[in-house]
């Protein structure tokens, strides 16, 4: 990339403020939508995203900058950014759960895809029981209406 | 993992889009028999619309559920609630839930935007393929690979190709492998269907074609010959022979 190209400013939740290239930034279709639409002025702020996972979500475009273009198609480097991928989403599932929720605010599709089958992966062949463990989630049922769920789709695969 | 109590989220609250953009990457048992047992936000996740835009059963699924694959495809698309954008399955034993796509499709009219439609089925007439093109007008992708022994190696009435032809104008690709198609056809399907760029044909079936008049005629058009084994044998050995193609 070439130093002359066009930058903005992006302002995270916390105040932070990233300086980059339009094209990195424009990977979001909310920052591109709001930056088309006026929004230029000394930043385009983005109010839903901390400054430590905007950081991150910037470093993803980055990356993925040029894989638009025909260079970026070729097989060896689609596949050198599949490895780098794997290892961006190496982090805790806090932090998966805040890009997720920063790559729907800012409508990034390959983000989204990649951090959704991340978590769907920690999801595959697990019981009911582990997923709730994995995620720490509530079993909000009582027995008997946990049993009505479970046996209410059974037919189809017995 | 030990870190995590003290900064979890709450994976239960996450919007219903979004957890059905997570789900949709599950195999199809786990999502419905696993995923709504988790918590209540889930299973209406699984009960509602977010999970079924794209209806994909792959051939093992299929396999598996057989005689109850029907009921189960009724089932996911009165979930869909009209936002089925694709459906790919194989081997439905008659053209009868096409007859329900529509149905569903006319109470939500926010479905007609169906852009791709592939299914594998034995037998389907011209008469269902004119119910999916009317009802589903933005289609662009049509992938009919149908084996149906008693049609397979024989010259078929057009009338198929001519209900493509009349009720799918935005076609983008078209697959049709086990039918002889003839030149005269393909003219008919491209004057129709300006969009037209891709077509896979039975590379066996279509020896009549005249692929060279074709591409100068119109020098955009790709097509693509199909090579299948076709088993005219007992239908055990078609089901596992074939699908593995």
């Amino acid at each position: 990339m070439e130093s002359t190209s066009k930058k903005v400013t992006l302002s995270s939740s916390d105040g932070r403020t990233f300086e980059v290239e339009e094209a990195v930034a424009f990977q979001s279709q909310t920052i591109k939508h709001l930056y088309e639409a006026g929004c230029t002025g000394d930043f385009i702020p983005v109010p839903n995203v901390t400054g430590d996972i905007l950081s991150m979500v910037l470093r993803y475009c980055e990356k993925h900058v040029d894989s638009d273009t025909a260079a970026g198609k070729e097989s060896f480097y689609v596949n050198k950014l599949k490895g780098w991928d794997a290892l961006f989403v190496k982090v805790d599932q806090s932090i998966l759960f805040d890009l997720i929720l920063a790559a729907d605010f800012l409508n990034i599709k390959s983000l989204m895809d990649l951090t959704c089958k991340t978590v769907a992966s920690m999801m595959k062949g697990k019981t009911t029981e582990e997923i709730r463990g994995t995620f720490n989630i509530k079993n909000d049922y009582t027995p008997e209406a946990e049993e009505m769920v479970r046996r209410e789709n059974q037919w189809a695969f017995e | 993992m030990e870190e995590e109590q003290s900064e979890f989220r709450h994976w239960d609250e996450l919007l219903p889009d979004v957890l059905g953009l997570i789900f949709t990457n599950l195999p199809i048992q786990e999502l419905l028999t696993v995923i709504p047992c988790v918590c209540k936000s889930w299973s209406k996740v699984v009960t509602g619309p977010h999970c079924w835009q794209y209806i994909d059963l792959d051939e093992r699924s299929c396999r598996r559920l057989s005689h109850q694959l029907d009921r189960m495809l009724r089932m996911l698309i009165t979930r869909s609630n009209g936002s089925l954008r694709s459906l790919y399955v194989s081997g439905l034993q008659n053209d009868s839930i096409f007859s329900f796509i529509t149905e569903n499709q006319t109470n939500c009219p926010k479905a007609f935007h169906s852009h791709f439609l592939g299914f594998e089925l034995h037998k389907i007439g011209a008469q269902a393929i004119e119910a999916i093109g009317k009802h589903c007008e933005h289609l662009v992708v049509l992938c009919r690979n149908m084996y149906s022994p008693d049609s397979a190696g024989k010259v078929e009435p057009e009338d198929e190709a001519n209900a493509i032809a009349s009720t799918m104008p935005r076609l983008k690709q078209l697959e049709s492998a086990y039918r002889c198609i003839s030149t005269e056809c393909v003219l008919n399907l491209l004057s129709c269907c300006p969009q037209l760029v891709h077509l896979k044909i039975d590379e066996f079936l279509s020896e009549k074609l005249d692929r060279k008049f074709l591409k100068e005629k119109y020098p955009k058009l790709e097509i693509l010959l199909l090579y299948l084994v076709i088993l005219f044998e007992s239908d055990e050995s078609y089901d596992d022979e074939y699908l593995d193609m």
